[in-house]
């Protein structure tokens, strides 16, 4: 289980959003910190397929982003989740337990398992615009986990979300990391400094640091606001 | 490609476009009107405007030879002319079709004149100087009489109430879908940008291909069931009324001055071809105009301008080549008037006639739109969103 980011560049005209980054992640949760324009949502939506390279090469155990057997052990949550608003919770968790393969009956059991772990079974007839800012969260987190993904790619996951959902969160995604390669970009350090057994911090598209991240090594936050601190 | 949730992916496609408020009350509130306004010009009309009396029916099957048109004739000059013979009569209907077939050139003072020969010569006439209006060319021309020598003269008279009143509905339904599937197709892949739900759905397992696959056949079946149920509307109750009278006439009963050679069914059944057709192309641009643009508003603009300039647009018949591409459109080519363009468009050697060209042209457009909508959908995101 090995997510390979070769050489990857971005430069739209004359900006480059993504400047040569190179990584490899494995199982366990890797934090992708960086102030907003650091290349972070660009950089996740080329490792989930939907933007091209403009050079570089990522692949997951030898197979391109741009296939299908990639996408089928892909979970996705980007920084702006939208949504069907006339759509039911559940409705919308069926729906894409049909983009991601489920047949009916599995794609049934997933979906009411999933509205109960993120705390939704008792909304899920309501339509989705029905739903508060955290309750809409709690379902995009819902509709990444659909197919049990490998590779759980979350682009600010916690926006939203209050602080009793944000640990609520935090538990069930370090236990999803514990099979899965999971990369979890924010710009809280707080979301990852416990879960996170790998930090990535980037700037103007760069990497400037990256990392295991643990006790031992002192407060996340303040090496954060050290290497950050003229930008936050 | 799997094909496993294929039906559920095309299930869901069509569960979001009937979830657009807008599109559905407007199909709902135009389906009620067309139904309950034709059935409500049934309830006030008089009896003779909605139905053949016994006694036409009793002169169903009978030939327009000397002997009926003789006694159409008597009868025409005991009321005063043709268009007087009134509604209590057996020959109120077949007057006025004689009349209109030979584009009213029987005067009361011409009467003695009308016999089986002089009526099918007056019609003869009629059409060569409808070709000549039209600007056939002289191989236009030889197709048509080489038609008009397979049709079975004398005509036999059928009371077609039913038929003729299904007929006359086609171009006004028309331009009705259209806004409809405008309304409803306009966001088949313009919403997605619009809800941002874009990137979430082309990064799972089905991907671009079988996503754009499965709103593209959504979008024609929504355009098939739209155009069917509007259609079933506005029909059922010239069928709860007439039956299915005058289906088994020949088309010159229903349409004078043609010279196809089916009955006024199969007439019937191009045109609803044609229909459903044009429906199918007018669903196939909305979403390639939704594909390209990702506007919903710019989409169903485009689709609602395109109806209305086809409604009021006017192109003089000396520019052959755009009058006739005008009258190809969905719209017009439906068009309910007492005659057909005779205009063919010649392939190769061979001459095609409107509706030909509609059920091919059609069909190549509507696989051209979808083949751009599919490559376009398809095609590698290299810029910023």
């Amino acid at each position: 289980m090995e997510l390979k980011i070769d050489r990857i560049t971005k430069q739209y005209k004359n900006k480059i959003a993504v400047d040569r980054l190179s990584f490899t992640l494995g199982k366990g949760v890797t934090g992708l910190l960086g102030a907003n324009g650091a290349g972070k949502t660009t950089l996740m939506r080329m490792i989930c397929g939907i933007l091209v390279p403009t050079s570089g090469d990522i692949t997951y155990d030898g197979a391109s982003v741009s296939e299908e057997r990639y996408r089928d052990v892909l979970g996705y949550l980007p920084q702006d989740f939208g949504y069907y608003p006339e759509f039911s919770g559940r409705d919308f968790l069926m729906y894409f337990s049909a983009l991601k393969g489920l047949d009916k009956k599995a794609a049934r059991a997933r979906t009411e398992e999933l509205l109960g772990v993120v705390g939704l079974s008792d909304v899920a007839s309501k339509k989705i615009k029905t739903y508060s800012g955290g309750m809409k969260q709690r379902l995009g987190i819902a509709q990444a986990l659909i197919n049990r993904p490998e590779v759980l790619i979350l682009d600010e996951p916690t926006a939203g979300l209050d602080p009793k959902e944000r640990v609520r969160f935090r538990n069930l995604i370090e236990e999803i990391g514990k099979n899965s390669i999971v990369l979890l970009s924010t710009h809280i350090v707080s979301d990852i400094e416990h879960i996170a057994d790998k930090v990535i911090m980037m700037r103007s598209g760069e990497i400037i640091w990256q990392g295991p991240w643990g006790e031992e090594d002192g407060s996340l936050e303040d090496f954060y606001l050290k290497e950050f601190g003229e930008e936050n | 490609m799997g094909t496993f949730q294929f039906d559920s992916l095309v299930g869901f496609e069509i569960k979001k476009m009937l979830l657009n408020k807008i599109t559905a009350t407007m199909f709902v509130l135009i389906m009620g009107f067309l139904f309950g306004f034709t059935m409500l010009r049934y309830l006030v009309l008089s009896p003779e405007d909605r139905f053949a009396s016994a006694k036409e029916i009793e002169i169903n099957g009978r030939v327009l030879d000397d002997e009926l048109i003789g006694e159409i004739v008597k009868s025409a000059k005991d009321a005063g002319g043709l268009s007087s013979i009134t509604p209590d009569s057996q020959y109120y209907y077949v007057a006025r079709y004689l009349n209109k077939a030979v584009g009213n050139s029987f005067s009361n003072d011409d009467l003695g004149e009308l016999s089986e020969e002089s009526f099918y010569k007056a019609r003869a006439d009629f059409l060569e100087s409808m070709y000549d209006s039209f600007g056939l060319s002289e191989e236009e021309k030889k197709y048509w009489e080489e038609k008009e020598s397979g049709v079975n003269k004398p005509f036999v008279w059928e009371t077609n109430f039913g038929v003729s009143s299904m007929r006359a509905n086609y171009m006004a339904i028309m331009a009705l879908v259209a806004i409809i599937l405008a309304g409803g197709l306009a966001g088949t892949f313009a919403a997605e940008r619009y809800y941002r739900t874009e990137d979430l759905i082309i990064s799972t397992k089905a991907g671009k291909r079988e996503i754009a696959l499965a709103k593209i056949l959504a979008g024609e079946l929504f355009s098939v069931i739209v155009s069917l149920l509007i259609l079933i509307s506005v029909q059922l109750p010239h069928v709860i009324f007439n039956g299915f009278d005058g289906l088994k006439a020949s088309c010159q009963i229903i349409i004078p001055n043609t010279s196809h050679e089916f009955s006024a069914g199969t007439l019937l059944l191009i045109l609803t071809g044609v229909y459903i057709l044009g429906a199918m192309l007018v669903g196939a641009a909305a979403m390639l105009f939704s594909c390209v643009t990702k506007n919903i508003i710019a989409s169903a603009g485009v689709v609602c301008f395109a109806v209305v300039l086809d409604l009021f647009l006017s192109v003089p018949g000396k520019y052959r080549v755009l009058s006739q591409i005008r009258y190809l459109t969905p719209i017009q080519v439906l068009n309910n008037a007492s005659m057909t363009d005779p205009r063919l468009v010649s392939v190769g050697n061979v001459f095609l006639t409107s509706y030909q060209v509609a059920w091919i042209g059609y069909t190549l457009l509507i696989m051209l739109f979808m083949a751009g909508t599919y490559r376009h959908y398809v095609r590698p995101v290299t810029r910023r969103l």
